[in-house]
């Protein structure tokens, strides 16, 4: 007879690809952690990873390898087992790098088990799908459709922890799916017993942001103060076999868990509460409760759930031209009057000489009104950084915004202040996110094995 | 804090509270659309944000930094409230040219809201 854990310790190892590493460091070493799960696939790193994938480079998160390196050797030590979905568009190359990094480090014998099925580049196309944001046919992207990954693999994680795998390398899988895997592999829950699955998620959903739940994003002096900012430690959770879960962090590192992080983050980009899809099974918060038991131990518990969807979301990388930069700082009084002449003339430059439609271009007055209309008088303010952003076809034509913009200190209003080179602004490739849903059933997650 | 406004008239009707003294927020995106949380530091305060912390002074407050639609989730248990504000992030955080494609800043602005009238209790003791 199978003996079950009676209580689960999971912890976050990284929100997204490039997260601190130290602070992975010290849960792998002292968490005394069962698991440590990476997301390391925001939408943005995806988009990074494919134009890596254009340029001939390894189309994984580069990071990988540092976090193995800081993770691994407390990792073996205490028998902890890593999720990481660093595959993106291809596993099998995370997967492969990680068992050199093993094998270098003297970790010999460690199983590696990577995820195969997400890129469903091919099966859009032949399913062609109406694209979320758009309301029309995925073909009607045409060649600007780079790649699609589907976010899943849940039950793939679970056979290849079931298989014995040590580490498990996923493309896409998503973020809070990494943290109930084990759970469903550990616990014993049934795919269907919705709750349980539930509560998993939210679970995972709590930690996946890492630092957001033990104090990052929080902070506000005199309002809602934090310790230890510059060391801030990353979460776990001890998960009961109900789905119950104390989230927690390592005594003597800086930040705090109380309710107030643990509810920002339970808020944090779910959209409607009571249906929070994911494709194990669709989370409802609207029950759960979070309770402060102890120093930085906040219980969440009551979250219930309920069956997944006929359908897995699915991201579309798009490519979307390109975007130019220039930035410049007027100071004194006329500032902002000296910033807007600024705007005008470049303006005028991009549509007349370059035809940049006015819609396409956008002109923010820093420190006045670029995130919000405060009600400030701009007459009053004594600086302005005035930052041009248009978008283009090429990086090339791109270019221009920089270039009229260095030419203001020269051509422009009186005193315009300029500094490095990297301040004056610079250009960018676009590849875009939208989304797209296909049947569950038409994705073939497969389960791969290696040894170190 | 409640601010009085024109103290010796009739206070109890003149007086305005900042959100930002009655609740904490975070703010993400999802494509275009702001996702913001806000929660009461006091959970006896809910009843009042569910009164005046509605999706049309949201979307007031936001100006054209919030275009909507919008929605709004009510967490009682929590004693929180999420919005979905569409049409704020300028096509989204991978293609906006906006400063703030990913809407972080969306859950300073909310807190900045002013709401006219009696305080809610934490505020009126």
């Amino acid at each position: 007879m199978t003996v079950r854990k009676t209580l689960l310790r999971v912890g976050a190892g990284s929100a997204h690809e490039g997260d601190d590493l130290d602070a992975a460091r010290a849960l792998a070493e002292d968490g005394n952690l069962d698991y440590i799960a990476f997301d390391c696939t925001s939408e943005k790193a995806v988009s990074i990873a494919y134009a890596r994938k254009q340029n001939g480079l390894p189309a994984y998160d580069v990071q990988l390898e540092a976090k193995l390196r800081a993770v691994l050797p407390g990792c073996v030590r205490r028998g902890t087992r890593i999720l990481a979905n660093s595959g993106a568009f291809d596993p099998e190359g995370a997967a492969r790098l990680t068992v050199e990094v093993c094998r270098e480090l003297g970790f010999a014998s460690l199983k590696v088990a990577y995820v195969t099925g997400s890129d469903v580049t091919d099966l859009v196309r032949d399913l062609n799908p109406i694209v979320r944001e758009t309301g029309q046919p995925a073909s009607v992207l045409g060649d600007r459709l780079a790649g699609a990954l589907a976010y899943g693999g849940y039950q793939a994680m679970v056979e290849a922890l079931a298989a014995g795998a040590d580490i498990v390398i996923t493309s896409r899988a998503g973020d809070s799916e990494q943290f109930l895997a084990p759970m469903i592999h550990e616990f014993g829950w049934k795919l269907d017993d919705w709750d349980r699955i539930a509560s998993g998620l939210g679970v995972g959903h709590l930690l996946e942001c890492g630092a957001q739940i033990t104090g990052g994003y929080f902070a506000d002096p005199g309002l809602k103060d934090v310790d230890g900012l510059h060391r801030l430690g990353f979460p776990f959770a001890e998960v009961e076999p109900s789905g119950a879960a104390v989230i927690s962090k390592l005594p003597g590192t800086g930040g705090v868990v109380n309710e107030l992080t643990c509810k920002e983050q339970l808020l944090y980009e779910i959209g409607d509460p009571a249906a929070y899809v994911h494709a194990p099974g669709t989370v409802d918060f609207t029950t759960t409760t979070i309770r402060e038991v102890g120093p930085n131990r906040v219980r969440v518990e009551g979250t219930t759930g309920h069956p997944r969807t006929d359908t897995a979301r699915v991201a579309l990388v798009v490519k979307q031209g390109a975007v130019g930069m220039g930035r410049v700082v007027y100071g004194g009084t006329g500032a902002y009057r000296r910033a807007t002449l600024a705007a005008e003339m470049v303006g005028r430059q991009l549509q007349e000489r370059c035809g940049v439609a006015p819609s396409d271009m956008r002109f923010d007055y820093i420190g006045y009104n670029a995130l919000f209309d405060w009600g400030q008088d701009p007459d009053a303010l004594r600086e302005i950084e005035l930052r041009v952003t248009a978008r283009f076809d090429t990086v090339a034509e791109a270019r221009m915004v920089q270039r009229f913009v260095s030419q203001l200190p020269v051509n422009g209003p009186a005193g315009a202040a300029w500094g490095r080179p990297i301040d004056q602004g610079g250009v960018e490739d676009v590849i875009t996110f939208f989304s797209t849903l296909v049947p569950h059933d038409r994705i073939d997650y497969r389960v791969h094995h290696l040894t170190s | 804090m409640v601010y009085r406004k024109n103290a010796g008239q009739n206070a109890e009707t003149l007086m305005v509270t900042m959100l930002r003294d009655v609740c904490h927020a975070r703010a993400g995106d999802k494509g275009a659309t702001v996702n913001i949380g806000l929660a009461c530091y006091d959970s006896a305060d809910y009843p009042w944000i569910v009164e005046h912390v509605t999706t049309e002074r949201v979307l007031q407050h936001l100006g054209r930094f919030g275009l909507g639609p919008a929605e709004r989730y009510e967490l009682p248990r929590l004693a929180a409230l999420n919005f979905l504000v569409h049409n704020a992030l300028d096509g989204g955080v991978t293609c906006a040219l906006m400063p703030d494609g990913h809407g972080k800043g969306y859950s300073a602005i909310l807190l900045e809201m002013r709401v006219d009238g009696p305080p809610p209790p934490s505020r009126a003791r």
